[in-house]
């Protein structure tokens, strides 16, 4: 057996071989329970120190599955805060700027003109002696818990929730730290809402199948090796939650003209075995210069995958059952000159044209399931990480648990 | 058109100039607008200027270059939206079926961090 056709179920056999039942990404009931006990009680990602780096800067992240608004500031004292955008009188919207990020010293509703400090204070209150007995103190905005780690600020809509950010990173939070996330300050960001149940979305990125099939024009050749022809991953760690795998890259690749002067110009995402040195020593440890990235998925939806010289993010927002937003970073150096700017542009784009062709397979898949005639998935062991992703999200979820006790929302 | 020129040592390159468009959501717009014929046609003359036209720019500030290198530039960037297509589509959209207008780059990539 070659080393690239390791069976990782060996490795973690709770997770069982049996298919995976497509119900969870098209059932309206699984979807409210996400709301209920996923999204609304784990830490989700809503943005980096560097969109907030002054006192009073802020912005504003709509959490659209659980009807949420939420104001992220950087407060006079320096630390980064999270509210409701909610005004603690009659609970009106706070900040409507279409653009929903700024800077300020308070936040003013613009219904009665209560305002709030950026720490979440009530400091001033029009007309404030006609009401009976307001005690400001008690009339501060509502706080939610927001935490950073690596520079990615995270909150977490459970008033009180049940681990901190580094108890709920654990592994992985150890995994991809010393990453270094602040040298790469550049961003190339991308959204689309697509017509697919969040997790489709997901697992299209969870897994390098794939990639012989649907990348074979743009990204196959660079990556798959005459070793390891249906790209394997080189290895898989699942943890409690979270989940990571080692891509593969074809050291070998012969660039395009476009692409090898772009590499005499800078480090691009079309480039094999250079730059291995620039890792954190755990990752990609033992330095294989057939190493493509680092896989990561901090449950529930977001993605960060590392590589020499870079690194590149997804998050998936469900808009609702059938509905998604994704958002997908690339994170490069800032460029100092044309000739690196050009090659980031080159860099970019072809991950854009990979990503533009991940994507398209995603509203024909949630189509296919909708129509009920698929009840499993038949997923093979290098779809581990798809495998492990609807484990943890029953544990967490239980429409299971809940259906073998017999409970009944609809009695 | 005096104010579409491009610097002087590049005039080759002025039947092309209409490419430098200044968003990377412009310069996409242009490629499938575009016939196959009309990206090979740019792909074939601006690839062997490639290496100098990026040298000769490194010369010039990134944020402050005046506005015929920046018009330069803009038509490297245009080329490396095309090279692809060329190189390794021979089309000028992608194969799949997903309209990439619904794909958005968001504030006319890139952004640093500072908002």
């Amino acid at each position: 057996m070659s080393e690239f056709d390791k069976f990782w179920i060996e490795d973690y056999p709770d997770l069982g071989t049996d298919p995976v039942s497509t119900e969870p990404c098209i059932s309206p009931d699984y979807y409210r329970l996400e709301q209920e006990r996923l999204f609304s009680k784990v830490w989700l990602k809503v943005g980096q120190d560097e969109d907030i780096p002054k006192p009073g800067d802020f912005f504003v992240k709509d959490i659209a599955c659980c009807n949420a608004s939420v104001i992220v500031v950087r407060g006079v004292d320096g630390v980064v805060r999270a509210f409701h955008n909610v005004c603690s009188h009659r609970g009106n919207k706070l900040v409507w700027d279409n653009t929903s990020e700024g800077a300020t010293n308070a936040f003013r509703c613009r219904f009665h003109g209560w305002s709030y400090g950026t720490d979440g204070r009530l400091i001033a209150v029009p007309d404030e002696k006609m009401f009976y007995g307001l005690k400001r103190a008690d009339c501060g905005l509502t706080p939610v818990a927001a935490d950073s780690w690596e520079g990615f600020i995270f909150i977490n809509l459970d008033p009180h929730p049940a681990e901190n950010l580094k108890e709920y990173l654990g592994e992985m939070g150890d995994h991809l730290g010393g990453f270094p996330y602040r040298d790469f300050p550049t961003r190339y960001i991308y959204r689309a809402e697509l017509n697919a149940n969040w997790k489709v979305c997901l697992d299209a990125f969870s897994e390098a199948y794939h990639v012989v099939f649907i990348h074979q024009q743009t990204v196959g050749a660079i990556n798959i090796t005459k070793e390891n022809p249906m790209h394997h991953p080189l290895s898989v760690r699942l943890y409690r939650r979270h989940r990571s795998a080692v891509v593969q890259g074809n050291p070998d690749f012969k660039p395009t003209p476009t692409g090898a002067i772009a590499s005499r110009f800078g480090l691009t995402s079309m480039e094999r075995g250079r730059g291995m040195e620039t890792l954190p020593p755990h990752i990609n440890p033992e330095r294989r210069n057939d190493f493509n990235f680092d896989l990561n998925v901090i449950f529930p939806s977001f993605l960060i995958h590392v590589r020499p010289g870079e690194y590149f993010t997804h998050q998936f927002w469900p808009l609702g059952p059938g509905r998604t937003l994704w958002e997908g970073i690339n994170y490069l150096p800032a460029a100092r000159n044309a000739g690196e700017r050009f090659s980031q542009e080159y860099s970019h784009l072809m991950r854009r044209n990979a990503w533009l062709e991940d994507t398209s397979t995603m509203e024909a898949t949630y189509a296919g399931l909708k129509t009920g005639a698929l009840r499993h998935f038949m997923l093979s062991d290098p779809e581990i990480l798809v495998r492990h992703g609807y484990k943890v999200l029953e544990d967490q979820v239980g429409f299971y648990r809940d259906r073998a006790r017999g409970d009944r929302t609809d009695g | 058109m005096a104010d579409a020129r491009l610097p002087s040592g590049f005039s080759d390159l002025d039947g092309f100039a209409d490419w430098a468009l200044p968003t990377e959501a412009a310069r996409a717009q242009r490629r499938r607008d575009s016939t196959l014929d009309d990206i090979r046609k740019f792909y074939d003359a601006m690839l062997p200027r490639l290496m100098a036209t990026l040298d000769y720019l490194n010369g010039f500030p990134l944020d402050r270059m005046p506005e015929p290198e920046r018009r330069l530039f803009d038509l490297s960037l245009a080329f490396a939206e095309i090279a692809p297509f060329v190189e390794q589509y021979g089309r000028t959209i992608l194969p799949e079926n997903f309209d990439e207008r619904r794909f958005v780059p968001v504030r006319d990539n890139p952004t640093t961090g500072a908002r």
